[in-house]
Parts: C-alpha cells; sequence; structure tokens
C-alpha cells in the first residue's frame, strides 16, 4: 500500500510554503482583531459597536437565491 | 497530539442542529455583506463555499483533504489546529467554520454575529489574498507590516506566523476591519490605515469604494 505523504504546517495555521494546504485563525486571534479594530474605529470618532444585521438583511440570507 | 480537553467534548455535546444552522446562518450574511464585486471574484475563483462543523478542525481538515484525493494532514499539523475557529483550505477551496469552538460559546446574539461575520471576511480576504499576491507582494510582507497600525502588528506577530504570511495576514486582517467599517457606511481609507497597504487591499480584494 502507498504510503500516504502527510503535510505539515506552520505559524498558526499555514501549509506547505505558508500558503500550499489550509490557512487557519484562532478564536483568540479574531477577539484580538475585534478589540483593535474598536480602538481604531474610536479613534476615528466612530461607535465602535456591531451593527446588527437586519430583518431584511436576514431575510436575504435565506431566500433560495441568496 | 495532545489529549482531547473533556471541557471541549462536553461542550460539542451540547451542540444542537440549530446551533449548526445558526452558524450556517450568520456566514451566509456575512456572505450577503460583501460588495458584489468580491463575491464575483470569489466565486470567479472558485472560493464560494463555506462548511459548518461542530468538530474540532484538525480532524475535519485531515478528513476533507483525504476525502477529496489530497494527502492528509500529519498529527502535528492537526494537533496545530486546535485552537482554530475556521480555516480556508487552499485545494479544497473550501472555508470551514467550526461552531463549536469555545470562543463561540455564551456570546450574546450581537457579539456572536460580530464574531463569526469577522472570521468569514478573514478568510475570505485570505482566499483572494493567496490568489492573486504576487510574489514581490509576499516579499514586502515585513516591510508592510511596520507600515500597519500597532494593534494589528501586534496580533500578526502574536499569532506566531512567518514573515512569508505576513502580506497574507495583513490583507485578511485589514479587509475584515473595512468590511466592519463598511456595515456604519464607511468605505474609503481610514486615516489609521496606510495608504501602500490599503493600495494592496484594493488590487487584491477589488475593494474600490
Amino acid at each position: 500500500m502507498a504510503k500516504r505523504r502527510d503535510l505539515q504546517a506552520g505559524g498558526e495555521g499555514d501549509g506547505v510554503d505558508g500558503v500550499g494546504v489550509y490557512h487557519a485563525v484562532k478564536g483568540k486571534t479574531i477577539a484580538q482583531l475585534l478589540a483593535v479594530g474598536h480602538e481604531l474605529l474610536s479613534s476615528e470618532g466612530v461607535e465602535p459597536a456591531w451593527v446588527p444585521f437586519t430583518e431584511a438583511e436576514r431575510a436575504d440570507a435565506e431566500s433560495p437565491s441568496a | 497530539m495532545t489529549a482531547p480537553d473533556p471541557s471541549d467534548a462536553e461542550r460539542r455535546a451540547r451542540l444542537t442542529e440549530e446551533d449548526l444552522r445558526r452558524a450556517d446562518r450568520t456566514v451566509r450574511l456575512a456572505w450577503g455583506q460583501l460588495p458584489a464585486a468580491h463575491s464575483e471574484l470569489l466565486k470567479e475563483i472558485g472560493a464560494s463555499q463555506w462548511q459548518v462543523v461542530s468538530e474540532p478542525l484538525g480532524p475535519v481538515v485531515d478528513g476533507l483533504l483525504r476525502s477529496g484525493g489530497h494527502p492528509g494532514l500529519s498529527r502535528a499539523a492537526q494537533a496545530a489546529m486546535v485552537d482554530a475557529v475556521a480555516v480556508w483550505i487552499v485545494q479544497l477551496r473550501l472555508m470551514v467554520l467550526d461552531a463549536g469552538h469555545e470562543s463561540l460559546e455564551g456570546l450574546d446574539d450581537r457579539s456572536y454575529d460580530e464574531s463569526v461575520a469577522t472570521t468569514a471576511w478573514h478568510e475570505w480576504a485570505h482566499a483572494l489574498s493567496i490568489e492573486l499576491c504576487s510574489r514581490e507582494d509576499v516579499a514586502a510582507g515585513p516591510r508592510l507590516l511596520e507600515l500597519a497600525p500597532e494593534g494589528i502588528r501586534q496580533v500578526i506577530r502574536g499569532a506566531g506566523y512567518h514573515p512569508k504570511q505576513y502580506t497574507h495576514e495583513l490583507v485578511a486582517n485589514v479587509y475584515a476591519l473595512l468590511m466592519y467599517r463598511r456595515r456604519r457606511n464607511l468605505s474609503e481609507r481610514p486615516e489609521w490605515l496606510n495608504e501602500e497597504i490599503y493600495k494592496l487591499v484594493e488590487r487584491v480584494t477589488g475593494w474600490m469604494e
């Protein structure tokens, strides 16, 4: 039986040669990115709060053509 | 490979079909927020598919790769993915989100949507970045990182990425934040973003607003 070549990964989840297999992101990294984003928005004088999806957007996402 | 975390298994055992549907709906909502040109570009490169799962991503990605006729992931690679909430699988052109990830547990609706949408935007930007960045763009990563806002630099450096990944990470993180701003009807270049990085994101993702 042929032996499979298992692929290796490095960094936070980068594949062979950095891009060859997959690119993963940690939940912690997203949380940190959001915190940074909130700070940057504040620095612009923009309220750093998520704008909730509207009912219309939710309806669009549910439509068959979405 | 590290032993399974009992609390992780318990949390995943509590996941319901509705939890998975909720995650899928939220990714779909995030997709719907993309400017039409971006979603068309993602479709053109075959990167418009996603899958929501309830299992840790290492074994899931290994299984998906092998099912697709590709080499699987080593145990070390699977273990390295233990904290991942989402992954872009290059060969399969598929984004996979772990709806059972601990970072999504206990969030109110607003925070949940914010986290899942930002994650999806991040991964879709990776799809574009990996496809469309040139070798020169990748080589410029360490220099470009120095031009990024301090917080973004820290996020990228703190995650332990290889310098060859810096450009892709910059594009993914900046794009996710630009999409976040777009929810507030802000789509021009923010003052905190260096013009060269903005032009890179424009070129790679088609950001033209």
